[in-house]
């Protein structure tokens, strides 16, 4: 049976890089729409030499890694694993109700990130495993009347054919609730809705191979991550200058253009399901920067606007993007990413 | 077991009943239309029957999977084209998101004794734009049964409506229908 619904893609933390984990009720598998993951094998073509003739004399697998792009509607279990995969400290508070908040930030090493073991079954006619591998990058996206969707990269080490008669996926299928847009709340600055039509968060990471090839090693030494970025953007719908004015030519709100960047950081993106994961607690997922206004001089993301678009027949929108920077102020994290769900622990 | 068609229809009966009979007070006098006239005497899943008949009830409000009507020829409505469930998307892994539809018909039989044609018209509006801003309203948290979800409430893009006048010369009866849907995934499907 060849049907791609009927495949299986999981993943389990592992306990250190080069310990694939292979504990079966260890592995969450979940949902995507589409997307592919599988064997990077690096295939070099030996040089064009004098007196070697037209065509080329060999080529040689040099270097293998695992990587894997997916597109899924989040669901609110494993979507801690994806945000605990870059962002990879996890404050756990227990509400006593079955419900539990999961606060991700960046925490003490920024450079840090847990490593993974995936497993891909695609149509379950076999089974591959994936070991070292870590998230690359995870976009959320939303538009008004629909669920949030993603997008995610993943970049690894060392593939594995492997047999699945282990596997039970079906009985670890996170195919809990989706967070929905109705449900949502965007307030920038907080307590000032913001009429959004659609949007993104994008989380990334910078894993370098260049300098991971070394001799001896069919595959990378190492994952490093130099660095993370973290981007906002929104089509907003015009209703009045305000926000305009302030990130296009002055955040003070003056009409002259000036050299400052509009910084603003209190702010409320909140999506929500309609199911809940305790009585009077939806599952959610908030986004917050480290929560300072533009007046305190400590906000630490700074926005931008595109030219308002004016299209016939169409509202007047316009597109803003905030990117998060570091904090200035040492006391407030830069990203914290809110989750409340069912799940203990990551 | 149960089928989601009938938590649905459960949840929304109830919240209908809530929103056209309990919410609605009789005493008001202070409205055009008198808020009073506008109290649905009835709510309830499926056909009458006759039990209520509609001269009972005055204003009848039923609740149905699909569309009744799509099912009977010469049914007073021009949205007759076919209004099943279907399959939304599926999800690798084992997940089905089904469109799930339903219709809410109303009744107002409405005498010329008691209302003028304006009035009457009126009334049927306002019944109308209950239900409407009723089930955009609704988030369906809790509906469910043992292996689905409703995982998005009603689609204001799968929301239609219409409004039909018929009866006679001492009569004003007017025929709503509105059509809605909301979407529901099937978890731990085979595919």
């Amino acid at each position: 049976m060849t049907a791609a619904e009927g495949s299986f893609l999981g993943l389990a933390k592992q306990t250190a890089k080069g310990t694939p984990n292979t504990t079966d009720a260890s592995f969450k598998y979940f949902l995507f729409n589409e997307g592919s993951f599988g064997v990077n094998s690096n295939i070099l073509p030996l040089d064009p030499e004098v007196g070697g003739g037209a065509l080329v004399r060999d080529v040689n697998k040099v270097g293998v890694t695992s990587s894997g792009v997916l597109t899924f509607i989040p669901r609110p279990q494993t979507l801690g694993d994806l945000l605990l995969g870059l962002l990879p400290n996890d404050t756990v508070t227990d509400n006593a109700d079955g419900s539990y908040d999961h606060v991700f930030d960046l925490g003490n090493d920024p450079f840090d990130a847990p490593y993974y073991t995936y497993r891909n079954a695609p149509g379950d006619l076999f089974g591959e495993q994936y070991q070292d591998c870590r998230v690359a990058s995870l976009q959320l996206n939303w538009r008004g009347a629909n669920y949030l969707r993603g997008q995610l990269g993943i970049l690894g080490g060392l593939p594995t054919k492997v047999v699945t008669t282990t596997w039970s996926a079906l009985t670890y299928l996170d195919s809990g609730p989706q967070f929905l847009a109705p449900l949502s709340t965007i307030e920038l600055p907080t307590s000032t809705s913001a009429k959004v039509l659609s949007g993104s968060f994008a989380i990334a990471a910078n894993i370098p191979l260049d300098e991971q090839w070394i001799v001896g090693s069919y595959s990378p030494d190492g994952f490093d991550i130099t660095g993370k970025s973290v981007v906002i953007s929104m089509v907003v719908k015009v209703e009045d200058d305000t926000l305009y004015k302030k990130m296009a030519y002055d955040p003070a709100g003056g009409t002259a253009w000036v050299a400052d960047i509009f910084k603003e950081a209190d702010f409320n993106i909140t999506f929500a399901s309609n199911v809940e994961a305790a009585s009077g607690t939806p599952y959610s997922l908030n986004i917050a920067a480290n929560g300072q206004t533009a007046a305190s001089g400590d906000a630490n993301v700074a926005w931008s606007v595109s030219p308002i678009a004016m299209r016939a027949g169409s509202n007047l929108l316009m597109s803003v993007q905030g990117t998060f920077l570091a904090s200035p102020n040492a006391s407030f994290e830069p990203i914290e990413i809110t989750l409340v769900n069912q799940e203990a622990s990551y | 077991m149960t089928g989601i068609h009938k938590e649905i229809l459960d949840y929304v009966e109830d919240a209908l009943h809530q929103t056209l009979i309990e919410d609605v007070s009789w005493l008001d006098t202070s409205d055009t239309p008198k808020t009073g006239d506008t109290k649905a005497g009835w709510v309830m899943v499926g056909q009458s029957q006759g039990d209520p008949d509609i001269d009972e009830a005055r204003i009848l409000v039923t609740v149905h999977e699909n569309d009744p009507g799509t099912f009977h020829t010469g049914s007073l409505t021009s949205l007759s084209n076919s209004w099943y469930d279907r399959v939304y998307f599926t999800e690798v892994g084992g997940v089905v998101t089904m469109r799930r539809r339903f219709t809410v018909k109303a009744r107002c039989l409405l005498e010329s004794t008691a209302e003028t044609v304006g009035e009457a018209r009126n009334i049927a509006a306002t019944i109308r734009a209950r239900i409407e801003r009723a089930l955009l309203g609704l988030t369906f948290t809790g509906v469910s049964t043992d292996n689905e979800y409703v995982s998005m409430p009603v689609l204001p893009r799968g929301l239609y409506g219409e409004i039909y006048q018929s009866g006679g010369p001492e009569a004003y009866d007017f025929h709503i229908k509105v059509r809605f849907e909301v979407l529901s995934t099937i978890r731990s499907v085979t595919l």
